[in-house]
């Protein structure tokens, strides 16, 4: 049986704080890696921009999309064609190009979003739960490399299964407003979020676990997950929570910033932004170490 | 023509205790209501009984009607609209529908009918009655014809099954929607009843008249109606019957419920009485402020409210498809909560808002002007709509008129032009069964709402709201056409409004404005497609001076050439989006240089926007 460590929510965010601050290699690749990916897929549509980059269209859009630009983005599709039935053929079809380049672009992002997490979380969990007096770039890329396959492969299972359940709470929901009025929506809301959340934990934790454990195995790691949401869920509950609330206050005070004219020059908000991400960064990587606290003490190696 | 109206103060006989039901007859008897002073053509007096066990209507109805016309009238055609729900195919409703109508599909298990069990003349002639088309008319031959200005009265016994609330009328368990319920008498228009089958697009056409309206209810239902409740009798057999009184309408429209609650407000004169379901008592606040500022604002800008009274009924979430409808007096809320559930209570949105605003417009265009909603619905919702957005902006601010979530906003103006912009060749004039559904909207409420938004721009607020009260004035209780709108449009303008009769109202005329090329010292300005508005080019010149220059779109390509000036940094044609049928408001502006700080600031939000959503898709 394995021993479970005595720290409260409270207790594993500060343990949390501690390695994520002992550790700031690991923040400076997440956001190199993350900055990378993003550059690489704004390439193109920056590249598009630079012919509409005459049209006075560009300043609005500096500011902020507005509602009509967007209006004019989706509906290009069936304006283009009408235009060019009944007039000469349009100068600028970069609206179209545009919607193409978006779409392609969205098709593409969770790939560049799941690829660069899965192959950095093997590294990043195994520094924090060895938690080495100094940080070893042989021993993170190891990680990084030896669960990256498991992690891929999680990934995707896990989340399909997400979808599914989602789907299924929503169709649930549905059916019980439809069937009861809309006040089961007080019991069944509630309800959701929290299967959901305990759900998203169990995911969290299985990678953990995986490398806690030193296993690829990731039945295995899921099996423990779940033992352990089940066993400490409070606590779980608690940490979750008030990462949760830290996250929320990062946002409004960024979103709040983004509506002050402050920012609305483009150098400036290039570093507003910049600060955003890394802060968004600091605090998922803040959970992920504090969540190491929580897990059982023992490690089963592979 | 209907010119005399007279407006009334009512205070002493409207109801202005809330909590109190609104059949209470009790706080509506100190003084008689004045009513405007209309000549009634078609008047209905009628006794009916609602049976709520089996949701059926037992009904009685004496008409009293006027022939107004210069030729005599041998026969008699009148509406059975509720037969279109008999089943879900059979009708040319139901054909069209495909069978559902706004989403909502008919309970075949419920199906609606209405069957006239008897009719005869006032001294007791029985008459031939005969259902035509698809049984949504009925036609009966006269003993005798109606000659010019005499009056023919009919006696009729009918029942009616009210399906499961589809296409605006039916119950939903113990709620009940009652709309075109009654046989109703089309209008003998140019020699000939005006009397179409129901369409799954068409609205309706009646003439004006007077209503007298005995309802028998269950004594713990709570009744909303056209007109205001004169008298109740509590019955032996445990029911009620309120008698309604509503004089110069064009129809009769009543909901009853159980569960109903009132509140009341004043304004202009005029009692507006908000009948809700408990579990939306949060709507009440927001629907009685939306009514009470388009009851004034349309008074101003139109012409004040003819009737005592209007009513506003909410529905249940799980009937939404009886919302959103208007009647004379009474007019049916939308969706409660966007999301269907009770659960944001319409805090991020301003639906129920929007439509509350739109119903209560067609007080003004479709109750007291009566446009034929089958011939020409573009006028009616159109206009309607038109007055929507305008009211919408103006109380609500224009840019979230529908949606506040966060950073994103949605106003009601720029949704109609996404719409606009599906598909622009549609022209608004036409008939309501030559469009498919997509189309009607585009043709009825998008494009009309850009299209007259647009003459607003072009000729002035002011010389527009002239158009608008004018046109209110000279046509209130009758039934104007596109024609009669346009002759009051370009006589107040003063000028010939062809680009906008018939480039966008009978034809399928498109525009796209855009700046082709700017030099230092000229620019190129071109007009693609077919419709001409004038409008203006803004010219910025590298010593930061403007000029603005009108431009009247004749010609299809325009240079414009300024050699004693600084060199031009940028032109912009239609700078404040003025046009808001022009295709592509974002080719409108020219720099002659790129702009590197703008391409650099939209690249960054692009960067974030792209670095945010790989963080939230990622576990990084």
């Amino acid at each position: 049986m394995e021993q479970q460590t005595r720290v409260n929510s409270l207790q594993a965010i500060q343990s949390g704080l501690e390695r994520f601050v002992r550790y700031p290699q690991i923040l400076l690749s997440a956001y190199v890696l993350n900055l990378l990916s993003a550059l690489l897929l704004v390439l193109v549509p920056a590249l598009l921009l630079v012919r509409p980059a005459h049209y006075t269209v560009i300043q609005t859009a500096a500011d902020g999309i507005d509602t009509w630009l967007v209006t004019e983005l989706l509906m290009s599709t069936t304006t283009y064609p009408t235009l060019q039935d009944s007039a000469e053929p349009l100068q600028p079809g970069w609206l179209s190009q545009s919607l193409l380049v978006i779409t392609g672009i969205l098709l593409i992002m969770p790939l560049f979003a799941w690829l660069p997490a899965s192959f950095l979380a093997g590294g990043t969990l195994l520094t924090y739960v060895e938690a080495p007096p100094a940080f070893s770039w042989q021993r993170f890329l190891w990680g990084c490399w030896h669960w990256f396959g498991a992690f891929l492969l999680i990934n995707l299972i896990l989340g399909i299964v997400t979808q599914i359940l989602v789907g299924a709470l929503l169709v649930g929901m549905a059916a019980a407003s439809s069937a009861a009025g809309s006040a089961i929506n007080w019991i069944t809301i509630p309800f959701a979020a929290l299967v959901i959340t305990l759900w998203l934990i169990v995911l969290e934790y299985t990678r953990l676990l995986a490398v806690h454990n030193r296993t690829r195995n990731m039945f295995k790691a899921f099996g423990s997950a779940v033992a352990l949401v089940i066993h400490r869920p409070l606590v779980l509950l608690g940490f979750y929570a008030l990462s949760l609330l830290i996250l929320l206050l990062i946002q409004a005070l960024f979103r709040a910033l983004l509506l002050s004219e402050f920012v609305s020059w483009g150098l400036l908000f290039l570093i507003v932004s910049q600060i955003f991400i890394m802060a968004r960064l600091s605090m998922r990587l803040i959970r992920w170490a504090g969540a190491v606290a929580i897990q059982p003490k023992h490690a089963s190696a592979e | 023509m209907h010119r005399t109206i007279v407006l009334i103060t009512l205070s002493a006989f409207l109801f202005t205790a809330c909590g109190k039901q609104v059949t209470d007859p009790e706080l509506n008897a100190e003084t008689a209501p004045e009513w405007p002073v209309v000549d009634a053509v078609a008047s209905y007096d009628m006794d009916v009984t609602l049976d709520p066990e089996h949701k059926t209507l037992t009904g009685h109805e004496r008409i009293t009607y006027v022939n107004t016309g210069e030729t005599s009238i041998h026969d008699v055609i009148f509406h059975l609209y509720l037969n279109a729900f008999r089943d879900d195919h059979s009708s040319i409703f139901m054909q069209e529908a495909g069978p559902s109508h706004r989403g909502f599909s008919l309970d075949t298990d419920h199906p609606g009918w209405t069957e006239v069990t008897s009719i005869h003349l006032e001294d007791g002639t029985p008459l031939s009655f005969e259902l035509i088309e698809d049984e949504t008319l009925g036609r009966l031959e006269l003993p005798h014809p109606i000659a010019p200005g005499k009056t023919l009265i009919l006696e009729i016994d009918f029942k009616a099954q009210l399906p499961q609330v589809f296409a605006r009328t039916g119950f939903y368990e113990d709620f009940f929607m009652v709309g075109q319920w009654f046989p109703k008498l089309g209008v003998w228009q140019n020699d000939r009843w005006n009397a179409y089958p129901f369409h799954a697009n068409s609205e309706f056409f009646a003439d004006f008249g007077d209503y007298d309206v005995r309802i028998t209810v269950p004594e713990q239902y709570v009744i909303a109606a056209t007109g205001l409740p004169v008298s109740s009798t509590a019955n032996e057999d445990g029911t009620q019957t309120t008698q309604f009184e509503a004089k110069g309408v064009i129809d009769f429209a009543w909901s009853a419920s159980p569960h109903f609650k009132q509140s009341t407000r004043k304004v202009d004169g005029t009692e507006i009485v908000y009948v809700y379901l408990p579990e939306h008592e949060f709507t009440v606040e927001r629907v009685l402020y939306a009514a009470e500022t388009a009851v004034s604002h349309f008074g101003d800008w139109y012409g004040m409210y003819p009737y005592p009274r209007l009513t506003i009924v909410d529905v249940p979430d799980q009937a939404e498809g009886a919302g959103g409808m208007e009647y004379p007096m009474l007019v049916a809320a939308g969706l409660a909560d966007l999301t269907g559930l009770g659960i944001m209570k319409g805090r991020l949105d301003r639906l129920l808002e929007t439509v509350t605003v739109h119903e209560i417009a067609h007080e003004w265009w479709y109750a007291v002007v009566a446009f034929n909603e089958a011939e020409e619905p573009w006028l009616d919702e159109g206009i309607t709509d038109y007055s929507t957005v305008r009211l919408m902006d103006r109380v609500y601010g224009p840019n979230d008129t529908v949606l506040q979530l966060g950073g994103i906003e949605l106003d009601y103006l720029q949704m109609r032009r996404m719409e606009y912009l599906a598909d622009p060749l549609v022209p608004m004039y036409g008939k309501a069964w030559d469009f498919d559904q997509i189309n009607y909207g585009i043709a009825t409420y998008s494009k009309p709402v850009l299209a007259l938004s647009t003459l607003e721009n072009v000729v002035g607020e002011q010389t527009m709201l002239e158009i608008m009260s004018t046109f209110f004035e000279q046509y209130k209780f009758s039934h104007p056409t596109t024609q009669d709108f346009r002759s009051v449009a370009e006589d107040v303008a003063g000028q010939k409004l062809d680009w906008f009769f018939d480039g966008l109202v009978y034809g399928d005329d498109v525009l796209n404005y855009t700046v082709t090329s700017v030099n230092e010292h000229s620019l190129t300005v071109e007009r693609q497609g077919e419709l001409i508005i004038p409008t203006e080019v803004e010219v910025t010149f590298e010593d930061g001076t403007t000029e603005m220059t009108a431009w009247d779109g004749v010609q299809d390509e325009m240079t414009f050439d300024y050699p004693d000036r600084a060199s031009i940094r940028q032109a912009e044609v239609d700078p404040h989006q003025k046009i808001l049928v022009d295709l592509q408001w974002s080719d409108n502006g020219l720099s002659r240089r790129m702009d590197v700080m703008s391409w650099l600031a939209v690249s960054a939000r692009l960067l974030f926007q792209i670095q945010d959503f790989l963080l939230g898709q990622g576990g990084l």
